[in-house]
């Protein structure tokens, strides 16, 4: 099969990028009538803002100078008002506008989730801290256009228009605004990049540091036992120096910053009060308005500070939207599709499937994957066959064809492939060698995929689901596991069964699977982490819970417990079958012998 | 319009407004198992660490304040000092407006000058307030990160194992990461506010006491509204990163885990899981969101009392008392500079609040966890072990469910003697390996190393003197040259080459592309399992124990690799007493004596020749085994 060369599929994956639509696109599309009125709103309450230090520059002049109380208690009183009225308008502007970011938010990190765990996804290779960081994170920030949309927009229009006021007031007045705006654009621009080159630095000095300690942590273990406790805290402090050096030389550089904004800020008024003051002197400009001019000019720093953020704050905003976009296009997705949200609404539609019949076995033929050279292995209906590798390569490409990967298996008649693996599952479980729980409780994890009659809800069959619990866990030699947990099968797991050992993990993972009573049942290596005399335990238990006669099992493995156990026994040697038997006689051969011994 | 429609398709886990708009707890969704396991990752108290109580972590803070007393003075007395020269700006201006209505044009210039002059000083006295806020702020952090580290270092197994990880991680790492970021930024912010806003309240004063109407008007508005806010938005805010926490969780294992996922048809039960997660912190998020607008609602009221009050009380000044214009464009300036800062105040509060919580979580670390501590001062004279009447059990006795997992015993251990612990899982093999170890305190019973009682000897010899190489194997982040040097500091390149060459690591380690400079761990090259066992099987050749203790899971069954390794382990070894926790019964036929344990006693003891002749249940389990 002609494979497109990596480069091709790389600009494949571009193409397909670049295509997807984008996601800021679709979070305003979807808000597109909030915004509609939001925005008019938005300049409405914002101007408010803008409007208070100009009306109390009237009322200073036209009440209290001109000495007239009605006037200046009206004004007051006015000003109240407006403001009340734009206090409400900004809260209903706020609210609509964090109501539909977090609903975006939530939709974007629903449809990215969705994505990921999609068994119709493409498969990428991205690390998981990666994926993780795109679906909240990212999802976050990208969802904040609808944060800054509300607020940048009568921003702006408010500076404009304070700008053109300036201007026809007095020609010089617009210059120094400009010259102010100017000034801080430059600190701004100058500043905000080598500061932000400073936090990078912090950040990754601080990010090592966490590394450190988690790394730390999580081989705490090792550490204890070894005994090197002091040895790992000198380590972890030198990182932590390291990190404060960098942390203490961007405090000096924010400080800088904050300073100069300062500065620039104290040389504007200083400009704006001279200029509006002469004007007033020449008469060209009334003491009302010289107090209005100056109280705006105070004010509007925040909004100008607050601008003068918003390209950076664009910049992150839109590199999150295209992580998002480039995670759904590389898995094959595009974020307005509907199939992906139906997921999370359909939760375990299929779970509560009845007990399926007899699937008609297992059949592994002619298969030519990676090293296997047209191997053909066979599990009928009720039969329990060990496959025994002798290289572990082997085992793997045979576990890579019932991915799908490539063609050759055949559950009954049905062939396996990429497109009916996923129908398929009902009938055929590979419980994956790496052990993943999740976080439940023991019944829960047990109760994965249990058929429908006896599955454990609480309801008054309780008593039969535990006892198809108690069975799995014997199948997999786990009871000892009700005595050592504190509430039996009610002891929660935590994710993937961190606070249990190793050979816990594995038996659990091994209960699940023959608690599940799929029809076809693949195991890979299921007894590696358990000690020698619970092997035994478990192969005895194991084959005599699966020997039905509508069942078929597969084991790969070379532990000799479960190859004697088993009805038959395959010999893989270099990709090819060759022996097929009883364990016992099978042991007369000097390769097998050493194999399983070793 | 396809995009409702996708908001449709969440169903049940789509947000609507009557969630946060109803008073009742976020509303149940999706299937009763992911609500069931979202509502046990949202619980509390799931962490099982120590939480220090505000008053406690205020009091630690002001013990790191006073350590830093000088640091502490200085940062006072900048951010004083910017505060009263941003507070003199509005008096500045004030007389402008005077200087008009005298009709003064030369002292204009001087004035104008005098506010650049008073700008510049302020310029200079809050960049330094800021670095000095922000420095002090980084300083103690860092010395409270090393001390959560130093304390999570020494927590014992047990703790550790109830616990899982997660707690300890995220203490280490997110609790820390959040303070920073507040100590970064938010902090300098916030204490730059508060003296600004007081010395605006004081600058009000300063210029008529009439103002002390205003100010005391005004002032417990905003003391009535803060005390309503905070306490409510810390708890939302607490319950909503608890959300967020674990719906990172729930979505990591789900990524980690989709082999299983996808195997199990787990796919749908997954992602709803993270939707319910999501959305249960989306809604505490709206929570907070309508809780804003109430204080917004609320301090809306003092804020227009001032205005209002600033001009009737201008006219009242001017016209009755003889002020000028000017104070009362000062007055009025005074309470119009107040409104921005309030609303940031409100805007950061989000961080201050995480980040308090943070410090909550890690002085809760640092004062209630104990450094470990020498618990006398003998030392192990040689490599024997005599263990007297030792029995352990987990769980608690008072409340009847202690758990017995070993017997009492007596065991006795000669220097260089090579002892294989053989039973089923819940024998007990593991428990009693780590109180030989040392890194189990047992619940009755001694524990002597070379005549030395644990209870009662020095840590850092004991520590030495015995080792124990557990299932877990933990590549450390980094070059594989400094992984080894944990076990042996300032180990030559040499000595580190040997003992990789003794576990048989030579080889691979040799076609690394920077030799044991390659960077190994979590983020550099991946190691495999029967690598990583090698590499921890040459710390011990480094750290040299006189007593070795080994429970380590054999490798997957790579014919060649678990032969490797088991010639690895017989020579990290030799010379040594070693305890096997043998997982293969060819391990244990090598050893001097073996030990067959079952619930918790030990059922059967000798060597191997002598057990297999005596037909117990050693035999048994032999003659199956080599069938």
């Amino acid at each position: 099969m002609p494979f497109p060369s990596r480069s091709s599929r790389a600009d494949a994956r571009r193409d397909a990028r670049t295509a997807a639509p984008s996601v800021l696109g679709s979070v305003l599309r979807a808000n597109r009538r909030m915004l509609s009125y939001i925005l008019p709103l938005s300049v409405f309450s914002e101007g408010v803002e803008i409007l208070v230090p100009i009306a109390m520059g009237i009322v200073i002049d036209r009440g209290i100078v001109a000495g007239s109380l009605t006037a200046t208690l009206l004004g007051a009183l006015a000003i109240v008002g407006v403001r009340v009225a734009g206090m409400y308008a900004w809260i209903f502007v706020f609210l609509r506008t964090q109501e539909a970011r977090m609903r975006e938010r939530h939709r974007l990190r629903v449809t990215a989730t969705a994505a990921v765990l999609d068994p119709r996804s493409r498969r990428i290779e991205r690390p998981a801290g990666e994926v993780l960081s795109i679906a909240t994170s990212d999802a976050d920030k990208a969802s904040d256009v609808l944060d800054m949309l509300p607020w940048a927009f009568p921003a702006s229009l408010v500076v404009l228009g304070v700008g053109v006021w300036f201007l026809t007031l007095d020609a010089w007045l617009g210059l120094a605004l400009l010259g102010g705006i100017a000034a801080l654009v430059v600190v701004i621009r100058v500043v905000t990049p080598a500061l932000s080159r400073r936090y990078d630095a912090q950040q990754s000095e601080a990010a090592e540091a966490a590394a450190t300690a988690t790394d730390l942590v999580q081989g705490l273990r090792v550490l204890q036992g070894l005994g090197v406790q002091s040895r790992a805290r000198a380590r972890y402090r030198e990182r932590s120096r390291t990190a404060l050096c960098a942390a203490l030389v961007n405090a000096r550089f924010s400080g800088v910053s904050s300073g100069l904004t300062t500065l620039v800020t104290a040389v504007m008024l200083a400009a704006v009060v001279v200029i509006s003051a002469r004007a007033a002197l020449a008469g060209t400009m009334t003491l009302g308005t010289l107090i209005a001019v100056v109280g705006v000019t105070r004010s509007i720093m925040g909004q100008l500070q607050g601008l003068s953020g918003v390209p950076v704050w664009w910049a992150s905003m839109s590199t999150s939207a295209r992580r998002v976009r480039d995670l759904l296009a590389d898995l094959g997705w595009s974020v307005d599709d509907e199939r992906l949200t139906e997921l999370a609404g359909s939760e375990g539609a299929e779970r509560t499937a009845a007990r399926r019949p007899g699937a008609g076995g297992l059949h592994l033929i002619d298969i030519r994957h990676r090293t296997l050279q047209g191997l053909d292995v066979s599990v009928a209906d009720g039969e329990i066959v060990g496959l025994a590798c002798a290289s572990p390569v082997d085992a793997d490409a045979i576990i890579a064809v019932l991915a799908g990967e490539a063609p050759g298996a055949h559950v009954g008649a049905r062939p396996l492939d990429a497109a009916a693996r996923q129908e398929l599952r009902a009938d055929l479980l590979v419980e994956p060698h790496t052990v993943d729980l999740f976080d439940g409780t023991l019944r829960e994890q047990l109760g994965t995929r249990v058929p429908a009659p006896s599955r454990g809800d609480g309801t008054e069959d309780t008593v039969d689901a535990d006892a198809g619990a108690h069975a799995a866990l014997r199948a997999a030699g786990a009871e000892d596991l009700l005595r050592i947990l504190p509430d039996g099968l009610d002891s929660r797991i935590l994710d993937r069964g961190a606070n249990l050992s190793g050979g816990q993990r594995q038996r659990i993972a091994l209960a699940r699977a023959v608690a599940s009573d799929v029809p076809v049942l693949v195991l890979q290596d299921p007894t590696t982490a358990v000690d020698a005399v619970t092997e035994q335990r478990i192969a005895e238990a194991l084959m005599a819970a699966r020997r039905q006669e509508d069942r078929a099992t597969l084991v790969l493995t070379r532990a000799p417990a479960l190859l004697r156990g088993a009805d038959r026994v395959v010999h893989v040697r270099d990709g090819r079958v060759v022996a097929d038997g009883d364990h016992q006689d099978l042991m007369a051969d000097d390769d097998y012998r050493e194999m399983v011994q070793r | 319009m396809s995009t409702h429609a996708a908001h449709d398709a969440l169903g049940a886990l789509a947000l609507r407004r009557e969630d946060w708009t109803r008073p009742e707890e976020v509303p149940a969704a999706g299937s009763p198992a992911a609500e069931e396991t979202a509502r046990r990752r949202l619980a509390e108290h799931a962490s099982l660490l120590p939480i220090a109580d505000g008053r406690a972590t205020a009091r630690y803070m002001l013990g790191r304040l006073r350590a830093h007393a000088l640091e502490t003075v200085l940062m006072v007395l900048t951010s004083t000092l910017a505060a009263v020269l941003a507070a003199v700006l509005p008096r500045l201006i004030g007389d402008a407006v005077t200087l008009v209505g005298e009709r003064d044009g030369d002292a204009l210039w001087g004035l104008g000058a005098l506010i650049i002059g008073i700008g510049a000083l302020q310029a200079v006295a809050s960049a330094l307030a800021w670095a000095q806020v922000s420095a002090l702020g980084q300083r103690i952090l860092a010395e409270m990160r090393e001390d959560v580290i130093d304390r999570a270092l020494d927590l014992p197994a047990q703790t550790m194992e109830q616990a899982g990880i997660g707690d300890a991680l995220s203490r280490v790492a997110d609790d820390v990461d959040v303070t920073a970021r507040a100590v970064n930024n938010v902090v300098p912010t916030l204490v730059q506010v508060s003296f600004f806003v007081v010395l605006t309240f004081v600058g009000m004063v300063s210029l008529s006491p009439w103002m002390l109407l205003l100010v005391a008007a005004v002032v417990p508005l905003y003391v009535l509204a803060g005390r309503w806010y905070l306490p409510r938005s810390g708890a939302l805010y607490r319950r909503e990163r608890i959300a967020m926490g674990a719906r990172a969780q729930g979505l990591l294992s789900a990524i980690h885990g989709s082999p299983t996922v996808h195997a199990y048809g787990l796919e749908a039960r997954e992602t709803a899981h993270v939707a319910v997660l999501s959305r249960t912190a989306a809604v505490l998020g709206m929570r907070v969101i309508v809780l804003v607008t109430r204080v917004v609602k609320g301090i809306n009221v003092p804020e227009n009392i001032a205005i209002a009050l600033s001009l009737v009380l201008g006219y009242v000044l001017v016209h009755k008392a003889g002020a000028s214009v000017g104070t009362v464009t000062a007055a009025c300036i005074y309470v119009t500079s107040l409104l921005w800062p309030m609303m940031m105040t409100i805007f950061t509060l989000d961080d201050v609040q995480s980040a308090a919580a943070s410090l909550t979580r890690m002085v809760g670390v640092i004062t209630s966890i104990d450094p470990a501590a020498s618990p006398g001062e003998e030392v192990p004279r040689d490599a024997s072990i005599e263990l007297h009447g030792v029995s352990h059990a987990y769980g608690d006795d008072a409340e009847g469910a202690e758990r017995t997992v070993l017997r009492p015993l007596d065991l006795r251990i000669t220097p260089g003697e090579t002892i294989a612990l053989v039973g089923a899982s819940g024998a007990g093999k593991s428990t009693l390996a780590a109180i030989i170890a040392g890194t189990l305190l047992p619940r009755h019973g001694r524990v002597l190393h070379g005549g030395a009682d644990l209870a009662h000897a020095d840590l850092e010899a004991v520590r030495a003197h015995a080792s124990i190489v557990s299932q877990d194997v933990h590549v450390f982040r980094g070059t594989l040259a400094s992984d080894l040097r944990l076990a042996r500091d300032g180990a030559s390149e040499d000595e580190l080459r040997a003992a990789l060459g003794r576990v048989g690591a030579l080889g691979w380690v040799d076609a690394l592309p920077l030799g044991l400079a390659t960077e190994v761990g979590e983020k550099g090259h991946q190691l495999s399992a029967e690598q990583a066992q090698q590499v921890a099987l040459a710390r011990v050749l480094l750290q040299d124990p006189r007593v070795l203790v080994m429970d380590e899971a054999t490798a997957d069954e790579g014919s060649s690799g678990a032969r490797v390794l088991e010639r690895a382990a017989l020579a990290a070894a030799e010379g040594r007493t070693t305890v096997i926790v043998a997982h293969r019964l060819s391990q244990a036929q090598e050893a001097d004596r073996i030990l067959v344990m079952a619930d918790g006693r030990v059922v059967e003891e000798g060597p191997h020749a002598q057990l297999v002749a005596r037909g117990g249940t050693y035999a048994r389990l032999w003659s199956a085994w080599s069938a």
